[in-house]
């Protein structure tokens, strides 16, 4: 975890910049991984990056400590995120036959040439939920408590998400076919 | 944790190694902060009139409001003596009022004062 008890006091001082200095390289991670989790695209997750860190460094100047740091900084980027997703949503539609065609092939049962492939394929097809606590917990090796922070869920929820996608992508691996190893 | 789940737990790992923002993150953060309009004191002015405008919008919506009630609750307290006027004085005549309690008589006139200024509760405060 980022030296939040370092960062807070510069806040509270008024030495934003120094303070912003520090946050960044420590949530810089966290954040594009929260990011990328619910957008499922760099490029998208790392411009949601950049635009939270660019609220942070407007709204720094108000945060007064009352709440968790890394909570309010999760808290900013889950609803980024999810802004940048709804925009993004109107423009794929299954109407379009490139669209469609990708679709299509993403369920292709066919032996991949590349396992790892295969095993994001799978990842990609979980249930929302449970593919962001896989894409948290795995991106960094997390903490299940820190995932369930950054998702705003109580851990035992995320310890049963992640227990779920396990168990669907074992199964989805054994039924095509593929090793787990 | 078995075999095949701890092969798999390497794999998950493995497939979200190097996931990771591009070269050049936070200068291009401190680009996009740099190209930030910057915020005057006559911008932060304006901005505090706006506010002190629309507090003292809503402050003389309530007013009136207020005054509305008031107005109201006197009207139909003048219309319910007006309309029972009759048996109003049959009753004082006949000694009920000299047979209440003064302290019945006190609290009904404390709590109609108190009903009477009760809009009026934030200015007093601020008198006070």
């Amino acid at each position: 975890m980022p030296a939040d008890e370092a960062i807070i006091p510069l806040i509270l001082a008024g030495r934003v910049q120094e303070a912003f200095e520090r946050l960044v390289p420590g949530y810089r991670r966290r954040v594009f991984g929260l990011a990328f989790g619910i957008l499922r695209d760099r490029a998208a997750a790392e411009d949601v990056a950049q635009e939270v860190f660019v609220k942070l460094w407007q709204a720094l100047p108000r945060y007064d400590g009352r709440a968790k740091l890394s909570t309010w900084i999760y808290a900013i980027t889950r609803n980024t995120a999810v802004s940048a997703l709804r925009r993004r949503r109107p423009a794929l539609s299954m109407s379009d036959p490139a669209v469609f065609a990708e679709a299509e092939n993403a369920g292709a049962l066919a032996a991949p040439a590349d396992e790892d492939a295969a095993l994001r394929r799978h990842v990609e097809k979980l249930p929302e939920k449970q593919r962001l606590a896989v894409t948290l917990y795995y991106l960094d090796e997390r903490s299940v408590e820190e995932v369930a922070e950054m998702m705003g869920a109580p851990v035992n929820t995320v310890k049963t998400h992640l227990h779920r996608a396990r168990a669907s992508l074992k199964a989805t691996l054994g039924a095509n076919g593929e090793e787990v190893a | 944790m078995n075999g095949e789940d701890e092969r798999l737990e390497r794999r998950l790992r493995e497939i979200f190694r190097g996931v990771d923002t591009t070269a050049g993150f936070e200068a291009r953060v401190m680009q996009r902060i740099a190209a930030l309009p910057k915020v005057t004191a006559a911008d932060l002015r304006a901005q505090f009139d706006r506010g002190s405008e629309v507090v003292r919008r809503r402050l003389r919506r309530e007013a009136w409001s207020n005054a509305a009630t008031v107005a109201g609750i006197g009207a139909s307290a003048g219309a319910v003596v007006w309309r029972y006027a009759p048996e109003i004085m049959r009753w004082a005549e006949g000694g009920g009022a000299a047979g209440m309690e003064f302290w019945l008589i006190t609290a009904g006139v404390l709590a109609a004062t108190i009903a009477g200024l009760w809009p009026f509760r934030a200015r007093l405060t601020g008198v006070l």
